[in-house]
């Protein structure tokens, strides 16, 4: 481990792809992977938001983490990890989940603007690296997307 | 099923896309001709096609390509947090699909917008 290394937390990290690029989530934050069915489009609604689905009881919106970032891919994703914070519930899209992994690393703003504010690393996990979301602060920017 | 319901929507479709207005909200129903914003602007559609139908408030016009007056009283879900800045008054429940809620004017602004 580096001098200056961080462990997350005890609780670790759930670890997902989407694209090429890993991401990591608290995985206390992460209450369940879902397979993500037809989606309904929202007028209005930015390119990163691909639409919404119903799920027990609840309408979730589906984030596209690639366009988000700027690194869109063609792939029609399948499966979406759902984080829970204060501000709601959100279905980030996921090309595969790794599962759950203690982090090490960095876990400073990967920018200063925009979307990368609220993606925090380089962190490691056995996978590669992977860009942290800040989830709280992240559902926040999204909000005012 | 139980929860929320609405009552009295007018079920529009814009190509592929969905979308619901309170029936209470419109006042008319013309033919399409006058200089009125297209539905499919919201959803970032360019190619305008001709025809379809016009929904008139008081305040606002927009046309869609079809038209469903739907009396039945439908499941209604609220908005999530975050799209709650969007102006969406919550979906509604049709078959087992999700049908977006908004006001003729809130979907002329969003048409009229991204024109």
């Amino acid at each position: 481990m580096l001098e200056n290394a961080l462990v997350a937390d005890a609780h670790g990290h759930l670890v997902f792809a989407c694209g090429s690029s890993l991401y990591a989530v608290p995985a206390d934050t992460a209450s369940e992977v879902v397979n993500v069915p037809t989606l309904t489009r929202v007028p209005g609604a930015p390119q990163h938001l691909l639409g919404v689905f119903a799920h027990r009881g609840e309408v979730l919106p589906v984030i596209d983490l690639g366009r988000l970032v700027g690194a869109a891919t063609d792939e029609a994703f399948k499966r979406a990890v759902l984080v829970r914070t204060p501000r709601g519930a959100v279905a980030l899209t996921a090309s595969r989940v790794l599962g759950v992994s203690v982090l090490e690393g960095s876990f400073d703003p990967l920018g200063d603007a925009g979307v990368q504010q609220h993606l925090r690393g380089p962190a490691r996990a056995p996978a590669g690296e992977v860009a942290v979301i800040d989830t709280r602060s992240f559902v926040d920017f999204l909000a005012q997307a | 099923m139980t929860g929320p319901r609405l009552e009295g929507v007018v079920l529009c479709r814009v190509r592929d896309e969905r979308l619901a207005v309170p029936a209470e909200d419109v006042v008319a129903f013309e033919a399409p001709g006058a200089d009125v914003a297209w539905a499919g602007r919201a959803f970032g559609d360019t190619d305008v096609p001709e025809g379809g139908k016009i929904l008139r408030s008081r305040a606002a016009a927009v046309r869609v390509d079809s038209v469903e007056v739907h009396g039945e009283a439908l499941s209604f879900f609220e908005v999530p947090p975050l799209l709650r800045a969007g102006g969406l008054a919550g979906f509604v429940l049709v078959a087992g699909e999700l049908w977006p809620v908004l006001s003729v004017e809130r979907l002329a602004a969003l048409s009229r917008s991204a024109a």
